[in-house]
């Protein structure tokens, strides 16, 4: 497997607050990675930096192999859904698709994200109008409609009944097929049911990684109450929770 | 009642909490009072009387010492009869003298045949006077390049200044960010589409104007127009890009504009010929891309003028404050924050 993303000592601050501390991991594609953390944790932090909107006070981030430098950040292999979506006043689905289709330079791309997004017969519904599932399949249609080879969703799900967060997690494990996809929430058990590797971070720290099945391993038996996530993060992070503040 | 009070304070506490609402409140108010002041200190503009002359062998030395006598009069030089004539058809001046071979002739405004009889009084002898018919809708034709101007001021300003910082607010612009649509293409569309739209504005505007009170508009007038319009646009998008890049919020952003329009209407000669207000007035006026707007199209349009001396100097400052903006937004332009 490819080396899609390596983060070597990751600091970044904003003033006197340590949004990420030392944060070092690789991720290999295709799959899909889990970053999770409490609100603050430094998760959408760190999606900016690797999305080339942010830079770092110090350590190093490399894509496909390639140090991430802002001026030749490799756009037309990745995609991008930010936390807060937005589109320009008053434009239709359709108009929203045809502008990503154009941009990414896609010979009929507006269709091919209507049909993604299952918006097909919705084109000249404004985009502010859509339901919030709606909004993010198209969102996350026309993010990936250049078929790139690594995603970055964040929050992807936060907001969405349990019948859009399923069908959006099917359409990102189907992404995950040739695709990597890495997606920050707080969410667990979001993130075991559609994750194959999780990361955990607390208070900008990484504070473990693994797959899901190996981090539940790490937790003594005793300490398990069944919900596997919740068990493996409380182990993991629970002291620097407790010196961070509380969970929410 | 209580929850009324409560919103009573709390709408009262923007001020306290926000420099920028008191600002509006209190600052604004009190900035237009002082830029009026200054403004009108000698008076409204138009109370001076303004007499163009054009003499090819030079005034009389007696008849210039006569008009000096009255600083209520401003006397410009011209040195072509039809411009100088259109002149007075547009409203830019009330009266014309010409004199050649030691013999002299005033044209007069119908509007101004008191004018007319006190400077027949100030002429040599045998000096003619003719009335020349301007209709009540001259003034609406010496309004319409300023008119024209406004509306290129606010679509730059406006259009682009505001419309970027709201796609800021919004993160559409850190949305695009992360997309390979560059910089120069997204930028050259906002410019296309706003052009576009101005340039239908300033059409309608003439066409309006045309049929409502005869604006002289000539087929190589509405080129000139159309050229002069882009340029003038040009530099307003620049400038309200450079806004944009420069205050980071949309409300803080509003309060600016708003701010810089209310100086730009009342120095630009959109309503009154900015040479009669008091001070280093006029030549700050001069330097304002909106004032050259303003000249160049009233040239063009009623004095039909259209030498590179008048034109000159005018693009020549508009071309400077685009590079100048266009430099600043280059360097300040962020997709977000």
């Amino acid at each position: 497997m490819e080396v899609a993303v390596r983060v070597e000592g990751l600091t970044k601050s904003f003033g006197d607050a340590r949004a990420l501390d030392g944060v070092s991991f690789a991720i290999e594609g295709p799959q899909i990675v889990g970053i999770l953390g409490p609100n603050g944790a430094g998760k959408t932090t760190l999606l900016a930096i690797l999305e080339g909107l942010l830079s770092a006070d110090r350590g190093a981030v490399s894509l496909f192999g390639q140090p991430l430098v802002a001026a030749c950040y490799p756009r037309r292999r990745v995609g991008v859904v930010l936390q807060r979506e937005s589109a320009l006043d008053g434009i239709t689905t359709g108009e929203y698709a045809e502008l990503f289709a154009a941009i990414y330079e896609v010979a009929g791309g507006r269709e091919s994200i209507l049909n993604e997004a299952a918006l097909g017969g919705r084109e000249t519904c404004p985009v502010d109008a859509l339901s919030g599932g709606e909004a993010q399949r198209l969102f996350l249609a026309a993010a990936t409609v250049h078929q790139p080879e690594l995603v970055f969703l964040d929050e992807p799900t936060a907001q969405l009944d349990p019948e859009n967060k399923l069908r959006i997690g099917r359409w990102m494990r189907d992404l995950a097929s040739w695709c990597t996809v890495v997606l920050t929430t707080h969410d667990l058990r979001e993130a075991d049911a559609i994750c194959d590797r999780v990361l955990f971070l607390v208070g900008g720290r990484l504070m473990a990684q693994g797959t899901p099945t190996e981090l539940l391993a790490s937790v003594p038996v005793e300490k398990r109450s069944g919900h596997r996530m919740e068990d493996a993060f409380f182990h993991h992070c629970a002291c620097q929770i407790a010196q961070t503040g509380e969970l929410r | 009642m209580k929850a009324f009070l409560v919103l009573v304070r709390l709408r009262l506490g923007e001020v306290r909490r926000s420099r920028a609402a008191a600002l509006v409140h209190f600052g604004l108010p009190m900035a237009l009072l002082l830029v009026t002041s200054a403004l009108f200190l000698d008076g409204h503009p138009f109370e001076r009387r303004r007499l163009a002359v054009v003499a090819s062998e030079g005034l009389p030395a007696q008849v210039e010492a006569r008009l000096a006598e009255f600083p209520e009069l401003r006397v410009t030089l011209e040195a072509s009869e039809p411009v100088a004539f259109n002149k007075l058809t547009a409203h830019s001046v009330q009266a014309v003298l010409l004199c050649r071979a030691g013999r002299c002739e005033l044209l007069a405004s119908s509007r101004d045949r008191l004018l007319a009889r006190a400077l027949q009084g100030l002429l040599p002898a045998g000096s003619t006077v003719r009335t020349v018919p301007v209709d009540g809708k001259a003034y609406l034709r010496y309004l319409f390049p300023g008119l024209l101007t406004w509306t290129i001021v606010i679509e730059g300003l406006f259009g682009m200044g505001y419309a970027m910082a709201h796609y800021r607010g919004n993160q559409f612009l850190r949305k695009l960010a992360t997309t390979p649509l560059t910089k120069f293409w997204f930028v050259s569309a906002q410019i296309v589409a706003r052009a576009t739209l101005a340039l239908v504005q300033i059409g309608l505007m003439t066409v309006a104007a045309r049929l409502a009170f005869d604006l002289p508009v000539t087929p190589a007038g509405a080129l000139w127009l159309a050229g002069l319009g882009l340029c003038g646009l040009l530099t307003f998008i620049a400038a309200g890009f450079a806004l944009a890049c420069l205050v980071r919020t949309e409300v803080n952003l509003m309060d600016t504009i708003n701010a810089v329009a209310v100086v730009v209407v009342l120095t630009s000669e959109f309503f009154f010929p900015a040479d009669e207000l008091p001070g280093p007035l006029p030549a700050l006026s001069s330097a304002l891309p909106s004032t050259q707007l303003v000249r160049m199209l009233r040239a063009i349009l009623l004095h039909g003028d259209t030498t590179a001396a008048t034109l000159g100097p005018g693009l020549l400052v508009l071309t400077a404050w685009t590079v100048a903006t266009g430099a600043v937004s280059l360097r300040a332009f962020r997709w977000h924050d």
